[in-house]
């Protein structure tokens, strides 16, 4: 017996009409929904980029665009996927709708200071399409001096919407972390939290703490531009790879910032999927603060080959290798939730397992790019561009895809196609790795980043990859149907359609009353029981007998 | 929006249980914020501690040109703002008004008082053409072709800095206004709690400031 | 099977069939490419230790009925959770030191290196050898080096930071402005091996290439007598075409009358050219030769201002070579004045 039913009465998207109640709002499941929206439409353009940018490299010498469009097309590619939208990714549109509800708590903190994050989201990003669309920049996303410092195009303009964008993040963070300390439920201990909430925080000490040195990183390139002062211009006396430690400092954190909430999903969709309580709980709990902690200290990866010394170069890798593995404890404490538990093969288990196996590779290739001299050969070459592809979008995309099939029913009250989810699935997964495994073959082979055009001999590789990203274009295409399609004709949603055991799904309908709880939930145990005890308030006991 | 717990004195959010839960969580969002500002300055420290390391007899040269006086009173200053604004959320405590009122009056002032003596330093160096960059122009100083590079660091940090300043006047100005109109009581003075955790933080980064520019030698 | 290989060999060259790794050419690479089989071998065990549990937990735990539980609720197991710590990292450790190990190895060069200097500009490499004074420069340039000498690179940048990369010897070293890095390796087989630009640096950052060729000594010997009396006592028409291609300006300025991103040198000696202050200035001696020196002092309107300065690069003569070269593209003689 699910604790609250499904009922079609007044909930948090219809108890107010209209555009103006939307843009007004101080609900945060209405911003995590404006997120959500918004950080998809930039996945599009972001995705456009890569596509044109991929069918340019089918030939050799090939000139469907010239060499500065291709340069500014990679550059946009990974300026709009980093910033508009990875880094605000499931932490801004999921967290934002679940965590207070996870925690039984009625709103965020600081529920004005979110709106105005989504505000500041919002302005940041309409300052980045201006930059494109009144001059493209051609400086890579990472802006090293001294080439942004007289590259043409608004860079000026693209570095201020990131400043402004960077700001987002830090309020949300900021407002993540007090909601933890102070808002959750009577009896609700922090280790009776949910471990999305534990990686969602992670992250939010990353936002608050690492953001502000990439705002004064790129305040730093804009005075150089406008006032020549000379700080990272060799040609004025100033120093080159500075910016590389500065801007690493941020961009480093910056990954785990894109990578904690996906871990996050994952803890909830492994013991939802396999109805099975989390093995190892307080290890994941912890591993996800090591990782945030230990993250600010291997900056120096990104620059092995920059000319830094020995004794500098090896810290770094060391450090590296110690922040691989909590990872790795997370892994093999998620494969032993699912040992012996009832494993369904729900789209969203589809998603946390094609995590599962994309984000090992993305792993351990990273293990490749630690090892010193071996990073020597493999630095700055397509091994680099397959790695963090298979991190970032085999881990955490996949993640944020599931995660969005998992608490459809919640947010929208409607339930999606599964025939239409694991076509999906199935042609993301096959296409994500057609694109990227043989990038790591080409990689190793010597063909660089950045190349517009490159050696013959790379030509039937480059192609595979190409198709592969049409393939997984379409696949992209066939989940925001399916999301189209539900949110226009969907079945109506139960309350618990899978049978979780967190407070979202056991104590509020699908979806939620504005206020969220019709009475404040008490918590008496820890999460993920689905054993035969008697739990909450309504008695809920996981599946029925 | 007061909600069933609160009281007509006490503005309750609807999603908070207490006063005292609001408070905190008030109080911790602010630290969290500063904690974002130390990390904005650290950057700058930062820069400045590499070029100091790699130009150290530029910039034990160019520091001359900085008045230590008047880094000295404003110091003071700052530091007597502190104190008054710690007076008023004393005050405040005590639901005494006038004094509320009289010690942001005086924060204010002193936040002033440190801009007008930041103008008197900045058209020094202007008229001096001691400026970062290509807008260098002093011929008079030792290394004319590399100390641009501190005087890019000094306006930037000094900068910074004053435009926290100027925010902080600001905010001042508003809670003010909000005294005046009797938003505060003994019950609920949070707003200038929070503001004048950042008037510390503010004060804080220029005592870090001041001997690091105008005293090391 | 000896028909497989002879068609694998005709779709795919001997270097890249079955090797992850381009020909292993130097002392380096070979002992890289033993670590890097290492990585292969023990992560492909790796991931193959939790994706074939994971398949096999799925398919076996599968739920069949809607309402069927998990057969445990066991969330601990200390003996597993204690190996799944320590085994890894045990394993990082050994690839840490291994890898730093190679590093250092990688990165002191031996006494009797051979040194050649190695400028990166926007878009070409230019290699000096000091002791043999010749140079070799531009697109594709041929960096002869010989075999089974250790040879070592002092790098620095013209302009932004670039990254000298050659795949076959395993060496790679990010090439900064405004200070210099180094490289050093020793081939140990004789061929062409591709040199390419590993840090992106702006329009034509992928046509940075040049190719290192490694000589047995007799030819390596031959082939710097060849490069010394090419560069005496040539005619200055000729003398300004080879720095043409040598100093880069290929990349900026055409010959043919297309623009690329700066005025065409076809016929342009002797006309009047838009200045950006809005006077006009008549391209002579004079303007040419402090074009070279000082280009922003008179910069051409509509063209972006990225031009280099070549103060110390260029002899008089040299000078002198490039304005009869771009003169001869006018069909002005030598003789006649400008």
């Amino acid at each position: 017996m699910s604790a609250i039913s499904a009922h079609a009465g007044t909930n948090y998207l219809n108890e107010k009409k209209g555009i103006w109640s939307w843009a007004s709002t101080l609900d945060h499941k209405r911003i995590g929904v404006m997120y959500l929206f918004s950080i998809f439409f930039f996945f599009l353009i972001g995705g456009i980029f890569a596509l044109l940018l991929r069918t340019q490299l089918l030939s050799p010498a090939g000139s469907l665009i010239d060499a500065k469009t291709y340069n500014q097309l990679f550059t946009l590619h990974g300026a709009v996927m980093v910033f508009l939208v990875i880094v605000p990714g499931i932490a801004a549109s999921l967290g934002n709708f679940v965590l207070p509800l996870q925690l039984g708590a009625k709103d965020v903190a600081f529920p004005r200071l979110n709106l105005m994050s989504y505000y500041i989201y919002v302005t940041g990003s309409i300052f980045a399409v201006c930059s494109i669309i009144f001059g493209a920049i051609d400086t890579g996303w990472t802006f090293y001096a001294p080439y942004s410092i007289s590259a043409q195009g608004k860079v000026t303009l693209m570095l201020t919407a990131i400043f402004i964008l960077g700001f987002s993040s830090i309020f949300t963070g900021l407002n993540f972390i007090t909601t933890v300390h102070k808002l959750r439920a009577p009896g609700m201990t922090w280790f009776r939290m949910p471990l999305f909430v534990w990686g969602i925080y992670a992250t939010s000490i990353l936002q608050v703490m690492a953001t502000p040195v990439l705002a004064i990183t790129l305040a730093l390139i804009v005075v150089e531009r406008t006032l020549s002062v000379g700080i990272f211009n060799p040609a004025l006396g100033g120093d080159a790879v500075l910016f590389q430690h500065f801007f690493w400092f941020y961009s480093h954190p910056a990954v785990y910032i894109m990578i904690l909430p996906g871990m996050a999903v994952i803890s909830e969709l492994v013991t939802t999927f396999s109805q099975k309580k989390i093995f190892g709980y307080k290890m994941i709990a912890y591993s996800s603060i090591a990782i945030a902690l230990i993250s600010f200290l291997v900056w120096g990866h990104h620059m092995f080959t920059s000319g830094q010394s020995p004794l500098v170069n090896m810290l770094f890798s060391a450090l590296t290798f110690l922040v691989a593995i909590p990872s790795g404890i997370k892994i093999f404490n998620w494969l032993a939730t699912l040992f012996k538990g009832s494993i369904s093969l729900a789209t969203p288990m589809l998603y946390c397992l094609s995590f599962l196996f994309l984000f090992t590779i993305g792993g351990l290739t990273g293990v490749f790019l630690g090892t010193l001299s071996v990073d020597i050969h493999l630095h700055d070459t397509y091994f680099v561009v397959a790695h963090f592809h298979y991190v970032m979008v085999g881990g955490t995309f996949m993640a944020f895809i599931g995660g969005v099939y998992y608490w459809w029913p919640k947010m929208f009250g409607k339930m999606y196609s599964e025939k239409l989810g694991i076509l999906g699935a199935l042609l993301v997964f096959l296409g994500f790795n057609m694109t990227f495994f043989v990038q790591f073959y080409m990689g190793s082979q010597g063909m660089p980043r950045r190349y517009y055009n490159y050696l013959e001999q790379f030509q039937t590789l480059h192609q595979v990859s190409t198709f592969g990203s049409y393939l997984l274009g379409v696949g992209f295409l066939v989940v925001l149907i399916n999301w189209i399609h539900a949110l226009v004709k969907g079945a109506p949603a139960p309350a618990n359609p899978f049978h979780a055991t967190t407070l979202e799904w056991t104590h509020t309908q699908s979806p939620p009353i504005t206020h969220n709880f019709e009475v404040q939930p008490v918590v008496h145990h820890e999460p993920y029981e689905y054993g035969d005890e008697p739990h909450s308030i309504h008695g809920f006991q996981g599946l029925k007998a | 929006m007061a909600n069933i717990n609160g009281s007509a004195l006490f503005p309750l959010a609807d999603h908070y249980a207490t006063p005292e839960q609001q408070v905190d969580s008030g109080k911790l969002g602010m630290w969290l914020f500063l904690t974002t500002e130390i990390l904005l300055f650290g950057g700058l420290f930062v820069s400045y501690a590499c070029f100091n390391y790699l130009h150290m007899d530029v910039f034990k040269e160019a520091h001359k040109y900085l008045d230590w006086r008047l880094g000295a009173v404003n110091t003071v200053v700052l530091l007597f703002s502190s104190l008054t604004v710690v007076l008023a959320i004393h005050a405040a405590q005590k639901q005494k008004k006038y004094l509320i009122v009289i010690n942001i009056a005086l924060t204010i002032a002193c936040g002033i008082a440190f801009m007008a003596v930041k103008y008197v330093e900045y058209s020094h160096k202007f008229h001096a053409g001691l400026l970062p960059g290509s807008y260098f122009t002093n011929a008079t100083i030792a290394n004319p072709d590399q100390a641009h590079i501190y005087f890019g660091i000094y306006f930037l940090m000094t900068g910074l800095h004053g435009f926290h300043v100027l925010i902080g006047i600001g905010i001042f100005v508003w809670l003010l206004l909000r005294t005046i109109k009797n938003d505060f009581s003994s019950q609920y003075y949070a707003p200038l709690e929070l503001g004048g955790l950042y008037w510390h933080l503010v004060d804080v980064i220029w005592i870090f400031l001041f001997p690091l520019l105008y005293l090391i030698s | 099977m000896e028909n497989l290989n002879e068609l694998l060999k005709m779709i795919v060259p001997r270097e890249w069939l079955f090797s992850v790794m381009p020909l292993p050419s130097s002392t380096h690479a070979n002992d890289l490419d033993l670590l890097y089989w290492f990585l292969i071998i023990t992560c492909g065990i790796l991931f193959l230790l939790v994706v074939v549990p994971l398949f096999l937990i799925v398919v076996r735990y599968r739920r069949k009925t809607v309402h069927q539980r998990a057969e445990s609720q066991k969330d601990h197991n200390f003996w597993m959770e204690s190996l799944w710590t320590f085994l890894p990292f045990v394993y990082l450790a050994i690839l840490f030191m291994w890898g730093f190990l190679q590093y250092l190895g990688m990165y002191v060069a031996p006494h009797d290196a051979l040194e050649l200097r190695v400028i990166g500009q926007k878009w070409q490499w230019s290699v000096d050898y000091p002791k043999e004074e010749i140079s070799v420069a531009g697109v594709g340039a041929t960096i002869a080096i010989p075999i089974n000498r250790p040879v070592r690179l002092v790098m620095s940048s013209q302009d932004v930071i670039h990254s000298f990369f050659i795949p076959n010897m395993r060496v790679k070293q990010d090439v900064v402005p405004g200070r210099y890095t180094t490289l050093w390796f020793e081939p140990n087989q004789l061929g062409e091996f591709p040199v390419l630009c590993a840090e992106y640096c702006g329009d034509l950052h992928s046509n940075m290439l040049a190719k290192v060729q490694v000589m047995t000594d007799d030819a390596y010997k031959n082939w710097v007598e060849e490069q010394k009396s090419q560069n005496q006592n040539v005619p200055l028409p000729e003398l300004g075409e080879k720095l043409y291609t040598k100093l880069g300006c290929v990349a900026c300025h055409s010959t043919d009358g297309s623009i690329k991103l700066a005025p065409s040198f076809k016929g342009i000696y002797g006309k009047m050219e838009e200045l950006t202050s809005g006077a006009s200035m008549k391209i002579d001696d004079n303007y040419i030769r402090n074009k070279l020196l000082t280009p922003t002092k008179h910069t051409a309107k509509g063209y972006p201002q990225i031009m280099p300065s070549f103060q110390g690069r260029v002899s008089e003569r040299d000078i002198s070579g490039i304005v009869e070269f771009i003169k001869s593209l006018s069909g002005k003689q030598a003789i006649e004045g400008g």
